[in-house]
């Protein structure tokens, strides 16, 4: 011990530079742990990126097709089959591409469908629904034409169409209509695009039970764009309703 | 006396095909109404009395378990349907009889058989077994409303629970108020309360049922009562006497 703070030993002189070599590692030892923490947060951002992602597909296979459509159809079919072999043949057409359409969305990444996909899957299943209800149902899709290449994701505005049908059209004695429409709206902060299923059904009460799908639709579009997108429904009793959809358009450059 | 059948169906080609293959299955039925809503089958079968009705359970004007309440007394109900996975469950504990769509022969056969043995006996009693189905479809809508209907002038718009930061009553409506807008609505707190979430919305007053993660403060104001103020809202809220207890511990 003695002899190391000796004098002019070589030992006495590393120690007089141990502070300094210390003090001066002490930036370095935060940049590397700067660095760590920036790692970390990349690691999590992934993380979460990588749960919203597996949220998002979870929600998109819940809104799956309902056994009950199925049977139905088939039930429906079934009649034809013996009625009316030129419209049981339509009917398994537009039941095939329907299934194919909603089947694909559930195995695929789903993030490019467009808006003309997604009225596909709408009309296949308006027309499975009109030749079953017979007369009960007729539908109508007006979308302008610079519209149906936007980014729009998959199984909502099904979800909207399908509630039309339940609630609003079955509920209804007589006959009944649903339309889809389309139209580019410019907002305070952006531009979007609005997408509305308007029915002249027996409209909203309180019994209507629309709880599951259209939470699952506000979730989707909360997870994809935020507070950016909106989903809302107006309805008068007896007079029908209209669901609509915003989904902002710029972040796709098509303004 | 030939037996007599009501068919209540909403769609009308499979309402033709059950038709059809009654009537190739069973030649001496006779179908005396073909009707294509609830509601219309209510008045046929007051008025045709058949020996058996056959009812979709989904149907417009009212459903087929509503019609049956109206039947059981006078005809031998057979329910048809394509999915209802709950009541089916209470058909088979019961031994209530039921076809699944799309109905196949031997199934439908099967049915009949029973039918005809059971002619000459009083329809069996299934009041108990639809009251129970009915309260089931009830219970799975009521649990945690996720929407609110609000009325507008003459319109109704949804507005999602998960959006409200308080409901307060005032003078027999109750204002819905979310972050961005405000709404009235008929129905009076006490009825919302039970579809909330508890841990999630705590009525705090008489009047006034807020969401717990938008309340910012609890504090004293100059008359020494207690209220809190929210994030994302100007509003402060009272909190009276009888709820004080809630923030003991905060």
């Amino acid at each position: 011990m003695h002899r190391l703070i000796g004098p002019g030993g070589p030992a006495f002189e590393l120690l007089l530079w141990l502070p300094l070599v210390v003090a001066s590692a002490w930036p370095v030892a935060g940049l590397w742990e700067r660095r760590v923490e920036g790692r970390h947060q990349r690691e999590i951002a992934v993380l979460q990126r990588h749960r919203q992602e597996t949220n998002l597909k979870l929600l998109v296979l819940q809104a799956q097709i309902e056994p009950h459509f199925l049977f139905n159809t088939l039930a429906s079919l079934r009649a034809l089959l013996r009625e009316d072999s030129t419209r049981a043949e339509a009917m398994v057409d537009a039941l095939v591409q329907h299934l194919r359409a909603v089947l694909h969305v559930a195995r695929t990444d789903s993030g490019a469908s467009t808006l003309s996909d997604q009225l596909a899957i709408c009309a296949s299943y308006l027309e499975i629904m009109a030749n079953r209800m017979e007369g009960r149902l007729t539908y109508g899709i007006d979308v302008p034409r610079p519209l149906l290449e936007t980014p729009f994701p998959p199984l909502m505005l099904l979800t909207l169409v399908e509630n039309a049908v339940k609630h609003g059209i079955e509920p209804r004695i007589g006959a009944g209509r649903i339309c889809i429409e389309a139209e580019r709206i410019v907002r305070t902060t952006d531009i979007a695009v609005a997408v509305r299923v308007i029915d002249n059904g027996v409209g909203l009460s309180r019994a209507s039970g629309h709880g599951l799908g259209l939470r699952n639709v506000r979730e989707q579009l909360a997870l994809r764009y935020g507070d950016r997108a909106a989903l809302s429904l107006v309805s008068s009793p007896e007079k029908g309703t209209t669901a609509c959809i915003e989904i902002p358009l710029e972040r796709f450059g098509l303004i | 006396m030939n037996p007599t059948a009501l068919v209540a169906e909403d769609e009308a080609p499979q309402r033709r095909e059950l038709c059809r293959m009654l009537v190739s299955r069973w030649p001496e039925l006779q179908i005396v109404a073909e009707c294509p809503d609830g509601s219309s089958a209510i008045a046929a079968l007051h008025t045709h009395r058949p020996t058996v009705a056959f009812l979709d359970i989904r149907m417009a004007g009212a459903t087929g378990l509503e019609v049956a309440r109206q039947a059981c007394n006078m005809a031998h109900v057979v329910f048809t349907t394509a999915y209802e996975q709950h009541a089916i469950e209470a058909f088979e504990f019961d031994a209530v009889d039921y076809l699944l769509k799309p109905v196949t022969v031997e199934r439908l056969d099967r049915t009949l058989q029973r039918l005809r043995t059971r002619l000459s006996e009083a329809p069996k009693d299934i009041g108990t077994v639809l009251e129970a189905i009915q309260q089931g479809f009830r219970s799975t809508r009521s649990a945690d409303i996720p929407w609110i209907t609000a009325s507008l002038g003459n319109t109704i718009k949804l507005i999602a629970t998960e959006d409200v930061l308080y409901f307060r009553a005032d003078e027999g409506c109750t204002w819905v108020v979310t972050r961005l807008k405000k709404a009235i609505i008929r129905t009076p707190l006490k009825e919302l309360l039970p579809g909330l979430n508890a841990d999630v919305f705590w009525q705090i007053h008489r009047s006034v049922i807020v969401r717990v993660s938008a309340i910012r403060t609890v504090r004293r104001n100059e008359l020494g009562r207690l209220e809190v103020t929210l994030h994302d809202s100007e509003e402060t809220l009272p909190v009276s006497q009888a709820f004080q207890w809630r923030f003991r511990r905060m």
